[in-house]
């Protein structure tokens, strides 16, 4: 008996491929199934500001009818997934969750939406985000507030809301997503999803709407660690229209996971990455190390000292580029921002070059921290968020003792891997007393996602967290 | 309640803060009167409009400067920090 809409929905890429592959299923099936699924559920969680439901149709005719000749290009092909409206794509309106671009439609793709589209992936839409990706609640004036696919009362983390909710209700199989200051990871930790932010230049950014150039990372939003490991083998490596995108071989990720720890080095960096975080959240991070070490990791504690002045040089870097950007835009444009990112693009002017230049000086500071770090351990691991996320309309959380903005709490723990471009990501460790999900953020140093990818897939693979579903999947 | 009156467990004001304080409210309205730096740096930013071509309103003007203010005031760890001859951070080199 075939599986039904529900069960398919339930299934990662890694299971869907064969299933694809040897025609058990078809991308058809699969594709009405999300877009069924959209119909559903975008209505009450606002994951999609773009459904492309008739050419994601034809795409999977295409796939399907590929996939009959013998012409299967591998695990991605026929797969439904989504795309952050942030990242240029042909043909299809593309925001950036704006009002300013709301008329655009771009004549050509960003660089990692033609990998997808070459993978035989079938494009289902453009997932919601914050304005210009320039916030972490994807509370977003123009199109409405994305809602937590586990509580719709609550934000879903942000800019990447929508990517987190398509994946974690099965509207798509998978999201691309972009990650300036924790867009990837927060709503990845929020709503129950993996979240890879890979190393600064190994995915290209070309194509995507810039925050600011010097954090902006491109990465995917999955259901499962091997899933992410099979959409970064897919989105990797070098591109001549983004010069900072690094010419080492791309592997094959997905074949170097294992389902042990064994002989790896897990540091712990409690001094700052554990501080001021709900008990809840840290308990459950704590509980994920012990399952390391059961797993066969060697868990070490490590210093990484005072990571304070992490805050400030994100917020020079962020303001300053992002202004910089914008100022085209603001020029004819200003009153058609939102208020708040309208003042953080206003602010953005008057902040000092000497205080510009001293963050970029302590990212290299940083850097050297950290590589002295790996220098010990294979990766590092911390909770992704030290607080739940807050309602939607409402911007303070509780930290542990410290009653903090949600910018200032989301980026705590996230930021020191944008200011540095190691690679991290984050996989689900456990839910709240009130059923809302717990992130572990795993990081590793400059393009050794295979550590970083195994660990997290040893892990995942001990537990059941990464199964289940918001209760509207049923 | 303002969050700017809860000090409680409350970290000292951060740039955030007066996002979330001016996008709730209208400025001089419910905002806390500024400081007197702050309306110094009001018009300093106010003097800029020829260097910068933006001219902004009083609102966001306000908001700009309260938001600039907190940041420099919440950046002193940076400031004082000695890099001693470290340069600013590229790009890794492509292997």
């Amino acid at each position: 008996m075939p599986p039904s809409s529900n069960e398919l929905l339930k299934h990662t890429i890694a299971e869907l491929g064969p299933m694809l592959q040897n025609r058990r299923i078809s991308s058809q099936e699969l594709t009405t199934a999300c877009l069924e699924q959209v119909a559903d559920l975008n209505p009450k969680l606002n994951a999609f500001i773009t459904v492309t439901a008739e050419s994601a149709r034809k795409e999977a005719a295409a796939a399907d009818a590929d996939i009959r000749s013998g012409k299967y290009r591998g695990p991605l092909h026929g797969i439904p997934i989504s795309i952050k409206d942030v990242f240029a794509t042909r043909g299809v309106r593309t925001t950036a969750g704006s009002k300013i671009l709301s008329n655009w439609i771009p004549d050509h793709d960003a660089t990692a939406v033609a990998r997808l589209r070459a993978a035989g992936a079938v494009l289902l839409g453009k997932n919601h985000m914050h304005e210009f990706a320039y916030g972490v609640t994807s509370d977003n004036p123009h199109y409405g507030p994305a809602r937590n696919p586990w509580d719709p009362t609550l934000v879903p983390g942000g800019s990447s809301g929508g990517s987190g909710i398509a994946v974690a209700t099965s509207m798509s199989f998978a999201s691309l997503a972009s990650d300036t200051g924790g867009s990837i990871r927060i709503p990845s930790a929020v709503c129950g999803t993996v979240g890879l932010k890979p190393t600064y230049g190994r995915v290209s950014r070309y194509g995507a709407v810039p925050l600011a150039w010097t954090l902006d990372h491109v990465g995917p939003i999955a259901k499962s660690v091997e899933d992410a490991a099979i959409l970064l083998t897919v989105l990797a490596g070098h591109d001549s229209s983004d010069t900072t995108t690094s010419n080492l071989p791309v592997p094959n990720y997905r074949t170097t996971l294992q389902a042990t720890a064994r002989g790896l080095k897990v540091g712990v960096p409690r001094d700052y990455f554990f501080e001021h975080a709900d008990t809840e959240i840290t308990s459950a991070v704590n509980k994920a190390i012990a399952g390391l070490k059961e797993l066969g990791a060697v868990v070490v504690e490590v210093q990484v000292g005072d990571l304070e002045p992490c805050s400030a040089a994100e917020a020079h870097i962020t303001l300053v580029e992002a202004t910089s950007y914008h100022e085209k835009h603001m020029e004819k444009h200003l009153s058609e921002y939102g208020d708040g990112v309208r003042t953080d693009l206003e602010a953005g002017r008057f902040l000092l070059g000497t205080d510009y230049v001293k963050s970029q000086r302590y990212r290299s500071h940083l850097k050297a921290i950290l590589t002295e770090v790996f220098r010990k351990v294979d990766v590092v691991v911390s909770p992704t968020l030290p607080a739940f996320p807050p309602r939607v309309g409402e911007v303070w959380v509780q930290s542990g003792d410290l009653r903090e903005h949600i910018i200032d709490a989301f980026l705590r723990f996230v930021i020191p891997f944008n200011l540095t471009g190691f690679p991290a990501i984050s996989v689900s460790c456990g839910f709240s007393r009130t059923g809302l999900p717990i992130g572990l953020q795993i990081a590793a140093a400059p393009f050794n996602e295979s550590a970083l990818l195994k660990v997290a897939h040893a892990y995942e693979r001990s537990t059941d967290w990464h199964l289940r579903y918001p209760s509207q999947l049923g | 309640m303002n969050p700017a009156d809860d000090t409680r467990n409350q970290n000292a004001l951060t740039r955030r803060d007066w996002l979330a304080i001016t996008a709730v409210s209208t400025v001089g309205a419910c905002v806390p009167s500024l400081s007197a730096q702050e309306v110094s740096l009001e018009n300093t930013l106010k003097s800029m409009e020829p260097l910068t071509g933006a001219v902004l309103s009083r609102d966001s003007l306000a908001s700009a400067s309260s938001l600039v203010s907190v940041i420099v005031e919440s950046s002193k760890g940076l400031r004082s920090l000695d890099l001693g001859e470290i340069e600013p951070a590229t790009e890794f080199q492509a292997k």
